[in-house]
C-alpha cells in the first residue's frame, strides 16, 4: 500500500498542473518518464513517483514550566537563594574548604552547622539551577566566612532538599553544584 | 508436605500419589460439601472415590453421566394408590437410598442433563423433590476441550456450565504418572494388590471426625486471618481477571477452615496455598489460572493476613490499589519513617510509570514539611521523581502530514480537554503533572480519571495537613 501526493490526485490519476501551468495529462506523463533517470537532479520531481510511505514530518516544541520561583504562577515555591561556588584555579574543593574550616576555628563541619546561625533553619526544596561563569563569580562569596557558609549549605543539600539536621557531606561533586534553594508552600491549598 | 504423606490414609487403600491433595479430599468428608476430581484418563479418580464410598460405609452410587438415564436415577414413576401423586420405582440403581453419589464423566453428559445434576449437586434435589440422605456430592472429569494439553485428546469431554462448576466446594486436578515418586510408580505398577481386601480398618473415618469436630470449633472462632486471607485473595484475583463470585469467597473460608481441621487445627501456609488453588473452579470450564499468578496472589495474601506488626501494615498498604487510599493510609497510620520509607519505595517500584508520577509529587511537599512521616531514603526517592515535575523542561514532539493544517501534539489535545474544566492551583499542579508525563511520553488511558485520582490525593493530604494545624493545610 502506498500514499500517493494530493498533487497526484486530481484528474484521472495523473498530474494535471506542473508550477501553476496547464498541461495536458498524457504529455506530462510522457515527460515526467522522460526525467526519471533526472528525478534527482530536479528538484521536487520525486514527489511524483511513489516514494513508498507517508509523507509526514516530526514537530518538536520546546517545553518549560516550572512551579520554581513562578510569579506567574499560584503555586509559587519561592527562591530563597542561590548557592554556587567558584574555587580558585587549580584547587581541589575539599581540601579547599577543609582549610577554611580549620581557619575559622572549628574541627568538623557539623561543628560549623551548630556554631553558624545563619543557616536556613527549615527544609528547602533543592534544585539544579544553570548559572554562566559570569553569574557563578558574582554569587561566589569573596570572604572566607561566607565561602564557608555557602559550602556548608552545599554539604547540606542532598539530591534534592536542604536539611540543617542532616549530617554534612562534603564531596567535589557537592561542592560544584549550583543549586536554588526553594520554599515549598502553598502546594496543596484549593 | 512430608508430614502429611507420612499420614497418608489414602495409600492405605491403595490410593498412591495423591498425598498432595489428600488434605484437600479429607476436607471436602469434613464438610461435606461437593468436590470434582479433574485429571487424565487411569489416574484413578473413579477408583479414589468408590474406594472412600466404601471405607466410610456408604450407601454409594456410580454413575456415568455420559450414559445416564433419568429414569434409572430416580426409577420408573407410577401413580400413587389414590391416583393424587407419583411415586418413583426404586431399584439399586436409584439414587433415594443414596448417601454418597459420584457423577463420572460429568463433562461429557448433555446440556438438560447437566441442569438435573445441578439441582443434585447444588440442592441434593433431584426433579425438584429433596434426597435428604445424600451427604456426599463427588463428580470426575478429563480436562474439557479447552483445556487438554498438546498430547491429550478428550472428544467430547467439554467445559463445564460455570454455574455447576462454580457449585463444587473443591476442584482438584489428579496427578498423572510423570509427577508421581518412584516408590508410588512402583506400588502402583504391582498388579497384586488388585482386588485384595483394604487394610485401613477405620482410620480414614476417625481421621474425618476427629477434623470435623476441629473444624466445629474453628467455625464458632472463624479466626480473623482467615477471613482476611479469603478477601485479600478475592480482591486481587478479581484485580488479575480471575472472577471469584461472593459465594466463591465465602466458600474459600470455609474450604479454609476445614483444611485447617483436617491438618490438626494447625495453620499452615502450604495448605492455604492448596486451598485456594482448589477452591478456584475455572480448570472445570477449561480456563485455569496461571500458576504463578495464583502463588502470587497467595503470597501477598498470606503476608498481608498473617504478618504482624510493621510487615502486616505494609502488606496492606500495598494490597491497596487506590492512590489515593495509599496515601490516606500512609498519613493515618504509618508505623514509623522507616516503613514509611518503604511503603514509598516499594509502591513506586510496583506502581506504572504515570501512577508513580502522581504519587510522588503528591507526596513530595508533605513529606519535606512534616518530619518523621517519611525516612530521609523515602524523601529522597520521591523527590527524584518530583523534581522533575516541579520543574519540567524537555520537548513535545510529534508526527504531521507535510500537507494540509498544521495539527497538535494528539496526547496534548487530549489532555488539554481535562485541564480546560479545571481552574486555579488544581489546574496548576495538573498542568505540570500532563506536561511532565508528555515530554517523557507516557500516555494515559483516561486523562479525567486520571487527574481526578490525582486529586483525590492531595485533598487528603489537604485534610491531613488541617488537622495537623499546618499552615499548608
Amino acid at each position: 500500500m502506498y500514499f500517493r501526493d494530493p498533487l497526484l490526485a486530481e484528474g484521472a490519476g495523473l498530474p494535471a498542473r506542473v508550477a501553476g501551468a496547464a498541461i495536458d495529462s498524457l504529455r506530462l506523463w510522457d515527460w515526467l518518464i522522460d526525467l526519471s533517470g533526472l528525478s534527482g537532479a530536479v528538484k521536487g520531481l520525486d514527489r511524483f513517483f511513489n516514494s513508498g510511505g507517508p509523507m509526514t514530518r516530526t514537530r518538536k516544541e520546546p517545553v518549560n514550566r516550572s512551579l520554581l520561583d513562578n510569579v506567574q504562577l499560584q503555586i509559587n515555591w519561592p527562591c530563597r537563594m542561590v548557592v554556587g561556588l567558584k574555587f580558585p584555579k587549580g584547587v581541589s574543593p575539599v581540601p579547599y574548604v577543609e582549610g577554611l574550616l580549620g581557619e575559622a576555628g572549628y574541627e568538623t563541619p557539623s561543628g560549623a552547622v551548630t556554631a553558624q546561625s545563619d543557616l536556613p533553619d527549615s527544609i528547602h526544596y533543592c534544585h539544579p539551577v544553570d548559572l554562566g561563569r559570569s553569574k557563578l563569580s558574582q554569587i561566589s562569596p569573596d570572604s572566607h566566612a561566607e565561602f564557608l557558609r555557602f559550602a556548608l549549605i552545599l554539604g547540606l543539600c542532598g539530591p534534592n532538599y536542604y536539611d540543617r539536621n542532616r549530617p554534612v557531606i562534603w564531596t567535589e561533586g557537592r561542592l560544584t553544584r549550583k543549586v536554588g534553594l526553594y520554599l515549598p508552600r502553598g502546594f496543596y491549598e484549593d | 508436605m512430608e508430614n502429611l504423606a507420612a499420614e497418608s490414609c489414602l495409600k492405605k487403600i491403595g490410593v498412591y500419589g495423591y498425598e498432595q491433595v489428600e488434605p484437600i479430599i479429607l476436607a471436602a468428608l469434613v464438610t461435606e460439601d461437593p468436590l470434582l476430581l479433574i485429571g487424565k484418563a487411569g489416574t484413578g479418580k473413579t477408583y479414589l472415590l468408590n474406594s472412600l464410598s466404601e471405607v466410610l460405609g456408604f450407601e454409594h452410587r456410580h454413575y456415568n453421566a455420559s450414559l445416564i438415564n433419568f429414569d434409572e436415577l430416580v426409577g420408573f414413576p407410577y401413580p400413587n394408590d389414590d391416583f393424587t401423586g407419583i411415586r418413583y420405582l426404586q431399584t439399586p440403581a436409584t439414587v433415594w437410598q443414596a448417601e454418597s453419589v459420584l457423577v463420572d464423566e460429568i463433562s461429557r453428559c448433555k446440556p438438560e442433563h447437566q441442569n438435573r445434576l445441578f439441582s443434585l449437586i447444588h440442592e441434593r434435589r433431584i426433579q425438584g423433590i429433596s434426597i435428604p440422605l445424600v451427604r456426599y456430592r463427588w463428580a470426575a472429569m478429563n480436562p474439557c476441550n479447552a483445556d487438554q494439553g498438546a498430547g491429550d485428546f478428550y472428544e467430547g469431554s467439554l467445559p463445564l456450565d460455570q454455574a455447576l462448576a462454580d457449585r463444587f466446594a473443591f476442584v482438584i486436578h489428579v496427578p498423572d504418572w510423570d509427577v508421581l515418586c518412584e516408590s508410588d510408580q512402583c506400588l502402583i505398577s504391582d498388579p497384586r494388590g488388585e482386588g485384595v481386601r483394604s487394610e485401613e480398618d477405620g482410620a480414614i473415618a476417625e481421621r474425618v471426625e476427629a477434623a470435623k469436630s476441629c473444624y466445629q470449633k474453628l467455625l464458632k472462632v472463624f479466626p480473623r486471618a482467615f477471613r482476611d486471607y479469603a478477601m485479600t485473595c478475592a480482591n486481587l484475583l478479581n484485580g488479575a481477571n480471575i472472577r471469584l463470585s461472593p459465594r466463591r469467597v465465602r466458600q474459600l473460608s470455609k474450604n479454609l477452615l476445614a483444611v485447617t481441621a483436617v491438618n490438626g487445627g494447625e495453620i499452615d501456609e502450604r495448605l492455604f496455598l492448596l486451598t485456594l488453588t482448589a477452591t478456584i473452579p475455572h480448570a472445570a470450564w477449561g480456563q485455569e489460572p496461571d500458576e504463578s499468578v495464583v502463588r502470587s496472589v497467595h503470597r501477598s495474601a498470606w503476608e498481608a493476613s498473617m504478618a504482624h506488626g510493621r510487615e502486616k501494615w505494609l502488606n496492606a498498604f500495598l494490597l491497596e490499589r487506590k492512590l489515593s487510599k495509599r496515601v490516606c493510609k500512609l498519613l493515618a497510620d504509618c508505623p514509623d519513617a522507616d516503613t514509611g520509607t518503604l511503603a514509598v519505595t516499594r509502591s513506586l517500584a510496583s506502581l506504572a510509570l504515570e501512577e508513580q508520577a502522581a504519587f510522588a509529587f503528591a507526596l513530595y511537599p508533605v513529606s519535606l514539611e512534616m518530619e518523621g512521616l517519611v525516612g530521609k531514603e523515602g524523601i529522597n526517592d520521591l523527590g527524584k521523581i518530583a523534581s522533575g515535575i516541579l520543574a519540567v523542561v524537555g520537548e513535545l514532539s510529534w508526527q504531521e502530514r507535510r500537507v494540509g493544517q498544521p495539527m497538535d501534539h494528539p496526547e496534548l489535545s487530549r489532555v488539554s480537554k481535562t485541564l480546560a474544566n479545571l481552574s486555579g492551583k488544581r489546574r496548576e499542579r495538573a498542568s505540570q503533572l500532563f506536561y511532565h508525563l508528555l515530554t517523557n511520553h507516557i500516555t494515559l488511558q483516561n486523562p479525567d480519571a486520571y487527574e481526578e485520582e490525582f486529586n483525590q490525593c492531595i485533598s487528603v493530604i489537604r485534610s491531613w495537613l488541617k488537622a495537623q494545624g499546618s499552615p499548608q493545610g
